[in-house]
């Protein structure tokens, strides 16, 4: 039945369109049915809509092992919480609190804030987006616990990781090789954190790894370098446009990250120098990250480049001067997700303009596959946000 | 966990001192934590003097101290006004009063000091050197040598324009008048780059810190785009002037760039609010103006076309300018 209210939506849109009169897409429809379609896969059953739970998993497939892991577990969990502010659905809201219920007694104790190697949040970036989760799970449901547990991860991640080696920012992992674009990650936590409790400490430690990444990360054409070694420095400086799907010198990810983050500072300061920076990088996602159709190349990362989609709507495409384009470009990217990247099966692939599942799928051939959930959360995320466009 | 292999290549936020993050000042009053927010320094206390409050330091040698909540980005404006007091017997009234910038914000020196050397004689020096740590010396980038005319009240400024420059402007003012600035010599920009924390410095005396002032990144108020029409040649030869003038014709900002390409966006930094015009000036071109109303925090821009072809310079494309070109018709260099 799900099935076939999608090609009812989608023959709609199409015939609106193709007799050349206006045509306007629902994304808050899509971004439902789309997160039906993966809830479908990796949301326990139960005999109530609104209980339940995300399914544990390992490399991206349900596991009943103790290896589960729980950053994969929140790249579905911030798809739930983008598609719920985008749409505004109770029901969401409180699968967003059974989940987390469910979900933090299973990694109880210190483990769920513990991060190194060996931890719960092994490198940065694992810290950085089960800290993001615990910050969703608390917009959703106000759960203290997740606050508090969100406060002592952020803590945690910083005295690891920070450190003044390459003029400061975090490291990736403890093995201290590369310093990366993926700390923006944890420059958002530590921005809504401050946001919500008023601790300085927070805003300190996202100035500290934020001007880090402005001075050192920044690109003369307004993109951000991936990687920064220790030893060679920025990884890809000789081949800076070797930027396609399943491998790029940038990340899309971290720059709508980045972009966000200027947003965020413009909207708490007011000054106009951080809305300039949003705009300069929407402009350069626009020029060096799109297809020849206007879609969002997913070009890093097909398990987090999606994860900031709901921030880019909500905080960057609202800014004053934001070009229409970026708007489009969007939606274009949430449409080409939900028409050319799904499966019959109700996953969703790493190549949002297509193909899925097949051999031209290149993300997939990489093992980056639909069928993993954090594939599958990326793709939908995209249209998660779109569903956030105002 | 994922770090894939690229290609086998391989709210008004509130700090310290009641600023916002961009804009960080402390005055050192009691009722903000006086020099609470400032690293413990030899001879450093909070002093009050009437409804002024001061971050006295008073210590025979060397001692710094750094403010760990403020940071650094690409562009910066530091300033602080220093009053320089009569200490320690028959020495006089002479002491360093300086900024300085760190580069290790967990463990913060001296990296970049800027020195501000006031002698009894009414004599200041002001010197700028940076610590090389690929050579492990100093290296000097800006010496006045003595000056005169100078009192023990001044105002220090050390600013980092544009991201990535390799310079910063510096100067040294004092109550009485005087004024001096300048351009240091290249410092190498990575070092800039990586400069994150600024701080306080006296030496062997004793100095009255008031109004420590840092913005960074510097807030934009006004982007000129200057369209060069039909530029034709050589844009390095190219020097293009653009000034601000208030509403009394005076130029209040200028600044002379060299284009990279037809059209030359050229900004200023911290205008205040107001009605100003800005007017562009290059050779053999039309000068262009136009106004512009400036908002704080906010930047405006203008877009301002010039026309080509003003050969001798009068702001009138005519007759005369046809003549210069019409002698040199079909003429080739030698």
């Amino acid at each position: 039945m799900k099935h076939l209210i999608r090609l009812t939506t989608i023959s709609a849109i199409l015939a609106v369109c193709i007799s050349g009169a206006w045509c306007q897409t629902n994304y808050k429809t899509l971004a439902q049915n789309a997160v039906n379609d993966v809830m479908g896969h990796f949301w326990s059953t139960s005999t109530s809509s609104t209980a339940g739970y995300i399914q544990y998993t390992y490399g991206g497939l349900i596991t009943t092992q103790s290896n589960r892991v729980l950053w994969e577990h929140a790249t579905l969990y911030i798809a739930m919480e983008n598609v719920w502010e985008g749409t505004g659905n109770t029901t969401l809201q409180q699968q967003l609190l059974a989940d987390w219920l469910h979900c933090y007694p299973q990694y109880s104790g210190q483990t769920i804030t513990s991060c190194g190697s060996g931890k719960t949040s092994p490198a940065q970036d694992d810290a950085a987006w089960d800290c993001f989760l615990m910050i969703k799970a608390y917009n959703a449901t106000g759960n203290a616990t997740a606050l508090a547990d969100a406060q002592t991860l952020a803590n945690n991640m910083f005295n690891r990781w920070y450190d003044s080696a390459i003029g400061g920012g975090m490291w990736y992992s403890d093995s201290k090789a590369i310093k990366s674009l993926y700390q923006a990650a944890s420059v958002l936590d530590y921005l809504k954190l401050y946001e919500i409790t008023g601790t300085k400490s927070y805003l300190t430690h996202a100035l500290l790894c934020y001007t880090w990444l402005e001075k050192k990360m920044l690109r003369t054409d307004g993109l951000y370098w991936c990687d920064n070694n220790a030893v060679s420095g920025i990884v890809g400086l000789s081949t800076p446009y070797a930027i396609q799907q399943a491998g790029s010198v940038t990340f899309l990810g971290g720059n709508m990250a980045m972009g966000v983050i200027h947003a965020r500072l413009y909207k708490d300061l007011g000054d106009d120098i951080y809305r300039q920076r949003a705009l300069r990088t929407a402009t350069a996602l626009r020029t060096y990250l799109t297809d020849t159709n206007g879609v969002y190349v997913d070009d890093r990362d097909a398990w987090t480049d999606g994860m900031f989609a709901g921030e880019w709507a909500r905080e960057v495409l609202t800014l004053p001067g934001t070009a229409p384009g970026d708007v489009q470009i969007l939606k274009n990217t949430a449409s080409a997700v939900y028409t050319n990247d799904r499966e019959s099966t109700g996953y969703y692939g790493g190549c949002w303009d297509g193909p899925v599942g097949t051999s031209g799928d290149v993300w997939s051939n990489g093992g980056s596959t639909p069928q993993q959930i954090m594939t599958s959360s990326e793709a939908i995320d995209i249209i998660a946000g779109a569903a956030n466009l105002p | 966990m994922l770090l894939v292999t690229v290609f086998s290549v391989a709210l008004a936020l509130s700090c310290a001192g009641g600023a916002s993050a961009m804009h960080f000042s402390d005055s050192f009053a009691t009722s903000t934590g006086g020099i609470s927010n400032w690293t413990a320094c030899s001879g450093g206390t909070s002093y009050v003097s009437g409804s002024n409050s001061y971050f006295r330091i008073n210590y025979n040698g060397d001692s710094s101290s750094w403010n760990t909540n403020w940071v650094l980005d690409n562009t910066f404006s530091y300033q602080v006004n220093a009053n320089v007091d009569t200490t320690y017997g028959s020495s006089g009234t002479s002491a360093n009063a300086d900024l300085f910038f760190a580069m290790n914000d967990l463990a913060p020196s001296v990296s970049l000091l800027v020195d501000a050397q006031y002698s009894t004689s009414n004599q200041g020096l002001f010197t700028v050197q940076w610590y090389n740590t690929g050579n492990s010396t100093w290296t000097s980038v800006l010496n006045s040598g003595w000056m005169s005319g100078v009192v023990p009240n001044m105002h220090i400024q050390a600013i980092r324009p544009v991201a990535g420059c390799n310079y910063l402007t510096v100067s040294y003012t004092c109550t009485n008048g005087f004024s001096y600035s300048a351009n240091t010599a290249t410092i190498d920009p990575t070092f800039l780059d990586n400069l994150t924390l600024p701080g306080l410095r006296e030496y062997d005396g004793m100095v009255d810190f008031s109004t420590a002032d840092l913005w960074s990144p510097i807030p934009v108020s006004l982007i000129a785009n200057i369209d060069l029409k039909m530029f034709i040649g050589n844009y390095s030869l190219m020097n293009l002037r653009v000034n601000v003038l208030n509403s009394s014709g005076q130029v209040v900002a200028t600044q002379t760039v060299t284009p990279t390409s037809e059209v030359t966006p050229v900004t200023f930094t911290t205008l205040a609010a107001g009605n100003y015009t800005v007017s562009a000036i290059a050779l053999q071109y039309l000068s262009a103006s136009t106004p512009v109303t400036i908002v704080a925090n906010q930047t405006s821009s203008v877009s301002l076309t010039m026309l080509n072809g003003d050969i001798n310079g009068d702001n009138f494309v005519e007759d005369q300018d046809y003549s210069i070109m019409g002698a040199s018709w079909y003429q080739t260099a030698n």
